[in-house]
């Protein structure tokens, strides 16, 4: 059976110096619930600030770039968004992509 | 743990012990830390509030001291394991020095025996440099005088595990601090 023997006595002592010099830092006792909650509220209301917007942007997106006629658009090239959003805005000319990607 | 009222009694008599362990839970929640101050604090807060609040509930199978000191250490871990994220995400916003209680200067050491001091800084180095569950057994046993099957206990291990590690702590510990006053 091992438990703590009297030949443990510098080990003892060796504690009892970290003890007493521990003791002249200890904090006051304090237990009002003040710690995290601020900060888990913050966290709270930065991650759903973030999750609405990620939410509203793609809606907001997607309406963007849906035909009410012919339903949500399938983009198959990286620059077809852009360009539907650009022609259905009339920022630029119908043909201008028709134009550049004729053969 | 399922939250349930506590008695105004209940809980002014628990607040009444902790007070009570408060200087032992501080040196425990430091060796939990690494020696840090400022995140023993922290750990300490937390512990009591969940003690407090019911979240965590003591239910007889130890002592009080030794569950304390169990569930110190759980939080002490799920402490280290958040400032990890907060590293990791490099989010350093570390919590405000939050209320009028807290002083300016934290834990100021007292002036006096500097000597003693010194030694003592001596000797934590040396214990800093141990694994962490032989430091903690260390400490239970010769800090606290808690018995193998208490420290066992207080850290969520087997005794057989718990006398491995005070062994070997000791063994370790000693050749460092000879290593030291050499």
């Amino acid at each position: 059976m091992t438990e703590p023997r009297r030949d443990d006595d510098d080990l003892r002592r060796a504690y009892k110096l970290l003890r007493q010099d521990d003791a002249g830092q200890i904090p006051p006792f304090v237990t009002a619930t003040k710690s995290k909650r601020p900060q888990l509220r913050w966290s709270i209301v930065i991650g759903a600030t973030s999750l609405a917007t990620i939410v509203l942007g793609g809606i907001v997106l997607v309406r963007a770039i849906a035909d009410e006629d012919q339903g949500v658009w399938v983009f198959t090239e990286p620059r077809e968004p852009l360009a539907f959003l650009l022609e259905r805005h009339e920022l630029v000319s119908p043909d201008l992509f028709a134009k550049e990607s004729a053969p | 743990m399922t939250t349930l009222p506590h008695a105004p009694d209940a809980a002014a008599l628990l607040r009444a012990e902790l007070r009570v362990l408060h200087p032992s839970c501080f040196g425990w929640a430091l060796t939990c830390t690494r020696h840090d101050p400022d995140a023993a604090s922290d750990v300490l807060q937390m512990s009591y509030e969940r003690i407090l609040e019911g979240r965590a509930r003591f239910e007889g199978r130890s002592s009080f001291r030794t569950w304390v000191f169990g569930l110190i250490r759980l939080v002490a871990l799920e402490h280290k394991r958040r400032r990890l994220w907060r590293l990791v995400l490099g989010w350093t916003g570390a919590a405000e020095p939050s209320s009028e209680e807290s002083p300016q200067e934290p834990y100021p050491r007292p002036d006096s025996d500097l000597a003693r001091n010194e030694e003592a800084d001596v000797i934590r180095a040396a214990v800093l440099t141990l694994p962490s569950r032989q430091r903690e057994v260390l400490h239970l046993v010769f800090y606290e005088d808690f018995t193998l099957a208490q420290a066992a206990e207080a850290m969520g291990v087997s005794i057989g595990s718990a006398r491995q590690h005070y062994e070997r702590g000791k063994t370790r510990l000693r050749a460092l601090l000879m290593t030291e006053t050499k």
